[in-house]
């Protein structure tokens, strides 16, 4: 019999193929209940509308559905995969931790097919229900921050003219792409994902109860906590620029209950937030695929 | 490529905590081979394979496959593998047998459809049933096909009988020598049912808690394990060593043991004891194994 | 004579061994290979075993008739003593007819 031949390992372009196409056919059932969700919510919004007869305003950066979608979907991109076993993914001929990023990849593909549907689908119901997308609206906001209290004087709020900011509707897809990155990177580094989930919640917990306990010896535990949540570059300003911290309701001591802004959101901030916590998303999930790397000897 | 050697491992340990896996094994499957990886339960062939795999790391050594360090060239080496792990099933449950194929097909330039075709026909596989419906044996038999059918320069099978009912085991086995015949293919293969590969295998590893305690040809072990038929005199008594051996059965005037060691000088120290050496009978495969692993325990 | 992958299929036999068993037929005279169209028996064998057969009837024959039995006696039971004896295991026995005739364990 005659010596055999070299076998050469495949090339990226063929590997991320077809990690896509294995991908693609994954979460069908989950893809497919989420759409039927996100179309029923939107029915009855569209119904409200045209009700009122003003048409649906155009708010991407507001929803926070795609940054949800980019915390679940690693659950089923890697679903059947044993990360710390003898996964059918590793015994391919291709470097691992390249392959787990390939593989990473190939999700955020479809992650981002299904946002841009998702805007796609607020621009259509926007456009049918009679709204434009870019006209200007008119904010009520409060001349000082330090005045958010329950019931507001209606000489400290002053209206102003907001033109929206078409760079923010971008931001369905950055913050599907952080959140997304993120849990990749939760779910590759650890054993144990929802523990560490759930723990960490418990953790929390226990460490504000001790602080409360011991009576405000709190080391700057909670503004570093907020500030991750809502500071100016916080989850917050990731996940919708700022907006849902930024608009609050509040009564008028007329009475009247209205949509207040501590201040407008801002382009800038977006950005930078955005890049703050792609990065370090990318920098846990680099980590964390480093983690299954081919060379290490135990 | 030393010596023409497929598969080779250097003082390959592991340990599992406490409990010792693999113990300076140094196995050499030579290029063309059948060699069977024999050994009990937990004796370290599925570790050994994994480890062959980079699915699991050594404590200690180095593994090569086809010249290739498994572990700093690891998917160079394992382009050159079709491997059948230890248990059957597929996570990929959603996926059909046809798209699972066509998904592996991308890693293999070398991958052969109508070959792969004709292997899911032969194992009487459906191509649209989905890899999470299969039984546990027709999962074994798709994991074979996806092993074979880029008919890799290596086979590493982890017991790929098992779970077959006794119909699809002899054709499977009978597709491997096919294959063998068609493809140079070296295939190292993990098993303890010994007897199914009496005339397919042509060299033997044995395993006894993660040490390789005999690693030899299959002429080799026909040599050296020998089932020894002797004529002694009335009231002979065998000596200490010979009655630890174990006699197989024994007459008034006849013996008869199985023995391990070169037969010209067991053949002497039996005379010397006093016995006539009437015959001395080569084993089938697996009874030359069980020999070797009984041998190995007693002392 | 079945090609060697399918012999070794069939059998489940490495292709090596058979592919060495054929090559020493081959040497040994009683197979040869026709290239493109496989390894046959050799004619001048197949005369040996003739005349190897005629031998053995003729000296059975003798025997018989020394012990005073007829020819239809002796070829009955020569079947039934045949049929009795339990399937050897199969040996590559170089035989004009390839597999079916190859059960029956002829001796040499």
């Amino acid at each position: 019999m005659t010596s055999t031949t070299f076998h050469s390992p495949p090339r990226t372009r063929d590997v991320l193929l077809a990690q896509i196409r294995a991908v693609g056919v994954a979460p069908q059932g989950p893809a497919l209940a989420a759409m039927a969700v996100v179309a029923l919510a939107t029915l009855f919004i569209t119904i409200e509308s045209l009700k009122t007869g003003k048409g649906i305003a155009f708010h991407p950066e507001r929803q926070m559905l795609p940054g949800i979608m980019g915390l679940l979907l690693p659950i089923m991109v890697w679903r059947g995969e044993e990360r710390f076993g003898a996964s059918f993914l590793w015994t391919l001929p291709v470097d691992r931790w390249r392959h787990a990023l390939a593989k990473v990849f190939a999700g955020w593909v479809w992650l981002m097919g299904g946002v841009a549907l998702f805007v796609f689908w607020s621009l259509a119901l926007t456009l049918l229900s009679g709204g434009t997308i870019l006209a200007e609206e008119t904010l009520r906001l409060l001349r000082s921050v330090s005045l958010a209290s329950r019931t507001l004087d209606p000489a400290a709020v002053e209206t102003v003219r907001w033109t929206p900011e078409p760079l923010l509707w971008l931001a369905p897809l950055t913050s599907a792409t952080a959140t997304y990155l993120l849990a990749s990177a939760l779910g590759l580094g650890t054993r144990h994902p929802l523990r560490w989930i759930v723990g960490s919640v418990i953790g929390f917990y226990v460490v504000s109860g001790v602080g409360e306990a011991a009576n405000g010896v709190w080391l700057g535990f909670e503004p570093l906590l907020e500030s991750v949540f809502e500071g100016p570059y916080g989850l917050d300003a990731l996940l919708t620029a700022r907006t849902t911290f930024l608009n609050i309701e509040a009564t008028l001591t007329t009475g009247d209950r209205v949509e207040v802004w501590r201040a407008l959101p801002d382009a800038g901030q977006w950005a930078t937030a955005t890049l703050l916590w792609m990065g370090a998303g990318l920098v846990t999930l680099l980590a964390a695929a480093f983690r299954h790397r081919e060379g290490r000897r135990a | 490529m030393s010596g023409g050697d497929a598969v080779t491992t250097h003082g390959l340990c592991k340990r599992y905590g406490g409990e010792t896996a693999l113990e300076e094994v140094n196995l050499r499957v030579p290029e063309g081979g059948v060699y069977v990886l024999a050994g009990a339960n937990g004796a370290g062939k599925s570790t050994t394979l994994k480890v062959l795999m980079n699915l699991e790391r050594a404590d200690a050594g180095t593994a090569e496959i086809q010249g290739l360090d498994t572990v700093r060239r690891g998917p160079e080496a394992r382009a050159q593998v079709g491997y059948v792990p230890e248990r059957p099933g597929h996570g990929y449950g959603w996926m059909t047998c046809r798209s699972l194929m066509k998904h592996v097909s991308a890693y293999y330039a070398t991958w052969d459809h109508a070959y792969a075709d004709r292997l899911s026909l032969a194992f009487g596989l459906g191509l649209d049933r989905r890899a999470g419906t299969l039984s546990k044996g027709e999962s074994r038999r798709l994991q074979l096909v996806l092993a074979l059918a880029h008919r890799p320069p290596v086979l590493l099978l982890d017991e790929p009988t098992d779970g077959l009912d006794p119909v699809v085991r002899s054709r499977t086995l009978s597709l491997l020598a096919e294959h063998l015949a068609d493809t140079p293919t070296t295939i190292l293969i993990s098993t303890h049912q010994i007897h199914e590969l009496e005339s397919l295998g042509d060299h033997v590893g044995i395993l006894l808690q993660g040490r390789l305690v005999a690693q030899m040809s299959r002429d080799e072990l026909q040599r050296t394990v020998g089932r020894y038929r002797v004529e002694v005199p009335s009231g002979w008594q065998a000596t200490h060593e010979l009655h630890a051996a174990g006699v197989l059965s024994s007459g008034a005037r006849e013996a008869q043991w199985t023995l391990v060691g070169d037969q010209r000088e067991l053949v002497d120290r039996l005379t010397l004891a006093g016995a006539h050496v009437r015959e001395v009978e080569s084993l089938a495969l697996a009874d030359a194994v069980h020999a070797f692993l009984a041998q190995e325990v007693t002392r | 004579m079945p090609s060697v992958r399918e012999l070794s299929s069939q059998l489940v036999v490495n292709p090596r061994t058979v592919w060495q068993a054929y090559q020493e037929l081959e040497r040994e005279g009683v197979l040869y290979v026709r290239r493109g169209q496989g390894t046959f028996v050799s004619p001048d064998v197949r005369a040996d075993r003739r005349a190897v057969a005629r031998e053995v009837a003729k000296r059975a024959l003798l025997e018989a008739r020394r012990s005073g039995l007829g020819v239809e006696e002796l070829m009955e039971t020569i079947r039934k003593v045949a049929n009795e004896e339990v399937e050897e295991p199969l040996v590559p026995a170089p035989s004009a007819k390839p597999a079916s005739s190859s059960k029956r364990g002829d001796g040499k």
